[in-house]
């Protein structure tokens, strides 16, 4: 049995370079991962993920005929998906901004470019695993949610009126209140952790109370 | 608008017994790189196979059909990555120059030509060859290719401008001014 626990993870590798495959391989046995499965492109993946359930998929962008972001999209919403729920890590060789952003916007977990080392693909197994993100459902995104940290300082400008209602107050607000401001300050993570639903209609949604994704 | 938030899932940290460290153990991190060490041995190998047959692409023809460039393109893009992570820098830094240049003419709405492609996949072969090839003189021919993508583009812009090209084709015809 392996000291970390590793050997209980099960590990899809979606890449189409033979030598790229073979490195990740060596790399992750060497880190004690034993659950390993390799697929070319996305289209094979996706119905790997039937048989072989992955805990974390590692995931290159560049890729024929399904490429890694159209993968990671039909992973997240596609309504036959095995788990939409699936932590995935995109290394690749793209390293634009537009590329990152692509990433982040199909719900990719983490992202790393390439070259790869064995230090790198650590410190993103480390976050998937101990760092998990909340998972948002809004009409146009479903993925880990995007903002990683919750700035307690920030007071606007806000893109949208749930962020007046999870982040802090703002001044003039804090005002009306007539209450300080840091009594009001509660981190953008802890209230996503207690709050399941955040219906902005002002009525009461009927899946307040659960955690569990509607499908 | 409703935003719906699902609690994050520690199951994969109860997996490995809540007890992954945050820094890679030396041990583990020693076994991974001596692992990675024998398989980058491998991949080079793989490597040169690659740019010899980008090469046998690129110096079949002179004529360039959108399929082909998107051949190119592909495997460029593989090289790009794969050099890097074999540490093989001017390589990656050339298969890097070629990959912007077709890039950033798709950018333009362009077909990127035939003799600059073949010129960057020459030196490719070229300083794959070379096995003491230095990193000052890699570097020059970096530099030389993606001056020369500078000058191709500056000349074909339809503007006429001397913008950074990396916008999009939209973008660059909004953003684009023409020199004083």
């Amino acid at each position: 049995m392996s000291a970390y626990g590793f050997d209980r993870i099960h590990l899809l590798i979606v890449e189409d370079n033979l030598f790229m495959r073979n490195l990740y391989s060596a790399i992750l046995r060497a880190m004690e991962f034993e659950q390993i499965r390799m697929a070319a492109d996305g289209s094979e993946a996706f119905e790997l993920m039937r048989d072989f359930p992955p805990d974390i998929i590692i995931t290159d962008a560049a890729m024929q005929p399904l490429d890694g972001f159209d993968f990671v999209h039909l992973v997240r919403t596609a309504a036959d998906s095995p788990n939409p729920l699936v932590p995935i890590i995109m290394v690749t060789g793209y390293h634009n901004k537009a590329s990152v952003e692509r990433a982040r916007d199909v719900g990719v977990n983490e992202y790393l470019a390439k070259p790869v080392t064995p230090a790198g693909l650590y410190s993103r197994i480390h976050q998937v695993i101990s760092k998990p993100r909340p998972f948002v459902r809004t009409p146009a995104y479903f993925g880990p949610n995007r903002r990683r940290r919750a700035n307690p300082n920030f007071t606007g400008p806000f893109r949208r009126a749930s962020d007046k209602r999870i982040g802090p107050p703002t001044r003039a607000e804090a005002a009306n209140m007539g209450k300080p401001r840091n009594t009001q300050r509660q981190p953008l993570t802890e209230l996503q952790q207690s709050v399941g639903v955040l219906d902005l209609s002002g009525k009461p949604h009927r899946a307040q109370q659960q955690w569990t994704m509607e499908r | 608008m409703t935003v719906e938030f699902t609690k994050p899932d520690m199951r994969l940290e109860r997996l490995v017994g809540g007890r992954m460290p945050k820094e890679m153990p030396k041990a583990l991190a020693h076994h991974a790189e001596t692992a990675s060490k024998q398989a980058k041995e491998d991949a080079h190998t793989g490597m040169l196979e690659q740019i010899e047959q980008l090469w046998q692409l690129v110096d079949a023809t002179s004529e360039e059909t959108q399929s082909r460039v998107d051949e190119i393109y592909f495997k460029a893009h593989d090289l790009r990555g794969l050099c890097s992570t074999v540490e093989e820098l001017v390589l990656s830094g050339i298969a890097d120059a070629l990959c912007s240049y077709i890039e950033e003419t798709r950018d333009l709405d362009l077909t990127p030509r035939s003799n600059i492609i073949w010129l960057h996949v020459s030196s490719l072969m070229r300083a794959a060859q070379d096995h003491d090839n230095t990193s000052i003189l890699g570097q020059y021919l970096i530099e030389s290719l993606c001056a020369l993508r500078k000058k191709e583009l500056e000349i074909a812009c339809p503007e006429n401008c001397s913008c950074s090209f990396s916008s999009s084709a939209s973008n660059h015809k909004v953003h684009c001014k023409k020199p004083d």
